[in-house]
């Protein structure tokens, strides 16, 4: 009878244990662990560990913020989610995100993946999401980006908003950075890092602020930049013109070209889906081709005047 | 005066106390609504300013005036004065404060954020809904009020809610549907979304919602409604339509089938007269009665019959004889001098009691015209789409199939001469070439040129370079099969060992 017992008692512990909360993910229960509100399923701060299984197909938005979910598995869902277009994750101490997290969710919209622990991010993840148009990644333990990510970038057409700020990136690539249309250089955002200061940063800074570009503007005071050397003190970007590095000045350039030679100007804004026009100055005429306006000069006092371009 | 205050602490060691005086004025004057910085409380993201989590009861100073999105979520605020956003948000789109403790909203609370479009005030204590309360937004197009303990909307509430798509109202403890959404001047015009579920309403304005099932989802699920005859009539009719709340919440739904509780509906007995698209043509001018499709006659005492046209909802219990459209007693619809725009499809909505089959519909179509013009009828404009559909696709799948018996028939290996011979070649490759740049390269050829399969056998089985053409093969001529502006599919090429590789880019 004694074996009886404690065998009966073996058997209850191990069967309490498999049932203990967290060892297997739970579903998505409109009583308890989310509220639901047709479409919208808010399980924030609702202790949980796992992303509930279960989510229904017609799922738009799904908060888990808040929670302790800290690896955002390739099966968090195993069905698409052809609604769900905003994902709120952010304020879970999240360290690792799945290559293939985000494949069931291509119309996803707006990601929020701020204030985690992430430190990288593979540059393949953000892929599948053609749809994406706001992406955050700010307050993240982030140390470098991936070099195809800005690449990957102008790939996501509907992306307007980057986040990177907060992050401990020290080194970004400038020219690949100068190379991006302006309307994304609208909307990246990676100040309050610790980065290296260097001239190329403080022109690349100077010119999207000349240009009034959002995240340049916005955040003039915190563009900080760390100097070279043991003290690593920061310093604000904007200053290194001045007495810090001494860099130059930054100052838009005019063009110079030469007779007969082919002087190609481009004309970029950051509103999206402009027509854009140039206005010549007097009667020069200009022959319009796919794309540029070729124009062609004879004598040289027409040289030197101003060509505007408008949206 | 509070942002004032905040710069003085902020400022240390300003000046000697002779000069404090002056500089408390200095500041004073000086203080205008600038870019301020980041207060401590929150995180600065590229326009996001996130206060979230931080047990905040009131609202951190100096808040930076470029915020977009402003996220107030689970902290502790209690109250909103009509004065809580103490600088103006010109540019504030999304303002987050739900998962907080707010009981009270005093009016004009969000006037100094007259751009808003997308409020959230969800999982709070609010209990009723002033008027004034959400005065001046608007431009808001998503309001989030679901999990908190409404009981009651003031009907003047969204007085200036004019771009109100979007209204979440779920898990509160309303009992009478908020008509005034629809129906109060200056109100929502385009409300596409009203979420209502776990709410405690126990009796639908049927009639009303009918009208309104068009312009968008009303979601009802989770509530105790009572299953009389209209309520049934509703739900089977949304069912039958495939809305969209019950096609995602069916099984929330009460009154399911004829089980439940509080069941009040006397149901006829079960005729199995089968419910067809039926079609109605009158000329303009004259009068046209459309009985109520499947519905056994005498209607039971107490039913009531409704009837969705394509400009509003009507219903039998109280007929006027003398309007242009009226339903009689026994559920048969009237139209009295029928006008053009009188055309359409028209429902009648009563509790049937029956599952429709494939097919049955409780729509009639009406067609108010001269009776030379159309012929026949709806059903045979129907049954001949039918046919010419039916036709359409077997020509079609013949075509294919012929396209498939000369593909085979006309296939023939080709032997091509020299040309590259130092790469070995194996595998097979279909190229496809129509783009007539290719021709100008030498060869004449006018139409898309078609290449036979190849078999891995012979050296001199290869093609050269990928990049030209195959000179060698004019002797295949076939009329181009698939006559687009493709251009030349990538090659690929295999070696004898390697497995089968074909490629087709289209």
């Amino acid at each position: 009878f004694c074996v009886f017992l404690t065998w009966a008692l073996l058997v209850s512990l191990c069967t309490a244990y498999l049932c203990l909360p967290g060892a297997a993910g739970s579903a998505v229960n409109c009583h308890k662990n989310c509220i639901c509100a047709s479409n919208i399923i808010s399980c924030s701060k609702m202790n949980l560990s796992v992303v509930p299984t279960g989510l229904p197909l017609y799922t738009a938005v799904l908060d888990l913020s808040y929670n302790k979910i800290g690896r955002l598995q390739s099966e968090w869902t195993t069905v698409k989610l052809p609604n769900l277009h905003n994902l709120l994750l952010s304020h879970n101490g999240l360290h690792f995100v799945s290559l293939e997290a985000f494949v069931y969710v291509k119309h996803l919209r707006y990601l929020d993946l701020s204030s985690n622990n992430l430190r990288q991010l593979e540059e393949f993840i953000f892929e599948p999401l053609v749809n994406l148009e706001v992406l955050l990644l700010y307050n993240n333990q982030i140390t470098q980006i991936d070099r195809s990510a800005f690449i990957g970038m102008s790939r996501l057409e509907k992306l307007t908003l980057l986040d990177v700020s907060s992050n401990k990136i020290k080194m970004l690539r400038i020219d690949e950075l100068q190379a991006l249309p302006a309307w994304i250089k609208n909307g990246l955002y990676f100040h309050n890092n610790p980065l290296l200061c260097h001239c190329d940063l403080y022109t690349l800074l100077a010119h999207w602020s000349i240009r009034k570009l959002n995240s340049a503007v916005d955040f003039r005071d915190d563009f900080t930049c760390v100097l070279p050397g043991p003290e690593k003190t920061p310093v604000g970007v904007f200053e290194l013109s001045g007495n810090s590095m001494n860099c130059s000045t930054f100052e838009e350039k005019d063009e110079e070209a030469y007779l007969k030679q082919t002087l190609t100007l481009g004309c970029d804004t950051k509103h999206r889906d402009m027509a854009k026009t140039w206005r010549l100055p007097g009667n020069v005429p200009g022959v319009k081709k796919t794309n540029c306006l070729v124009v062609m000069w004879d004598n040289e006092q027409d040289f030197s005047s101003n060509l505007i371009c408008s949206t | 005066m509070r942002p004032v205050a905040s710069e003085l602490s902020g400022r240390t060691g300003v000046g000697g106390s002779c000069c404090r005086p002056a500089a408390l004025l200095l500041l004073c004057l000086g203080f205008l609504p600038w870019v301020a910085g980041c207060p401590s409380e929150c995180l600065c993201a590229s326009d996001i300013v996130s206060c979230s989590g931080r047990n905040l009861s009131a609202l951190p100073f100096d808040l930076p005036s470029y915020a977009t999105r402003l996220d107030l979520s689970h902290n502790t605020l209690t109250a909103l004065q009509t004065d809580w956003l103490s600088q103006p948000f010109g540019r504030l789109a999304t303002l987050v404060l739900g998962k907080n403790r707010i009981s009270r909203v005093e009016a004009n609370a969000f006037a100094s954020a007259p751009r808003l479009l997308h409020l959230d005030l969800a999982s709070n204590r609010l209990t009723v809904l002033n008027s004034s309360v959400f005065a001046g937004l608007k431009e808001l197009k998503e309001l989030l009020l679901f999990g908190n303990q409404i009981v009651e909307i003031n009907p003047e509430s969204f007085r200036d809610l004019h771009s109100l798509q979007r209204l979440y109202l779920s898990s509160n403890k309303l009992t009478a549907f908020p008509l005034e959404l629809y129906e109060a001047p200056g109100g929502p015009r385009n409300l596409s979304f009203l979420d209502l579920s776990y709410n405690r309403l126990s009796e639908l304005p049927v009639q009303s919602l009918l009208a309104l099932t068009r312009r968008g989802g009303i979601y009802l699920q989770g509530n105790p409604l009572v299953c009389d005859c209209a309520a049934l009539a509703l739900l089977e009719y949304w069912v039958w339509k495939q809305y969209r709340p019950l096609v995602d919440f069916r099984g929330e739904y009460p009154c399911k089938e004829g089980v439940g509780p509080g069941f009040h509906c006397q149901r006829q007995g079960v005729p199995d007269v089968p419910l067809e698209l039926q079609m109605y043509q009158v000329e303009p001018g004259n009068w046209l009665r459309v009985p109520c499709p499947g519905l056994t006659l005498p209607v039971p005492e107490g039913q009531i019959v409704f009837w969705l046209t394509p400009t509003t909802a009507l219903n039998s219990s109280a007929p006027q004889p003398s309007a242009h459209l009226t339903v009689l007693p026994n559920g048969t619809l009237e139209i009295q001098a029928a006008l053009i725009e009188d055309s359409g499809t028209y429902a009648c909505v009563a509790s049937r009691g029956r599952h429709y089959g494939p097919g049955e519909s409780p729509e009639v179509a009406v067609v108010v015209g001269n009776l030379s013009g159309t012929s026949g009828g709806g059903l045979a404009h129907r049954s001949s789409a039918e046919h010419f559909n039916t036709a359409f696709t077997t020509l079609a799948s013949c075509v294919v199939s012929i396209i498939l018996v000369l593909l085979y028939l006309y296939l023939t290996p080709c032997r091509c001469r020299g040309g590259g011979g130092s790469r070995g070649c194996g595998g097979r490759a279909i190229i496809l070439c129509s783009d007539p740049r290719e021709a100008e390269s030498g060869q004449r050829r006018s139409n898309g040129k078609r290449v036979a399969f190849m078999e891995p056998q012979a050296e001199d089985s290869c093609i050269g370079d990928p990049k030209t053409p195959a000179v060698n093969l004019d002797h295949i001529t076939t009329e181009g099969i698939l006559k687009n502006g493709s251009r030349t599919v990538e090659q690929t090429f295999t070696d004898e060992n390697s497995p089968f590789m074909s490629s087709s880019a289209l």
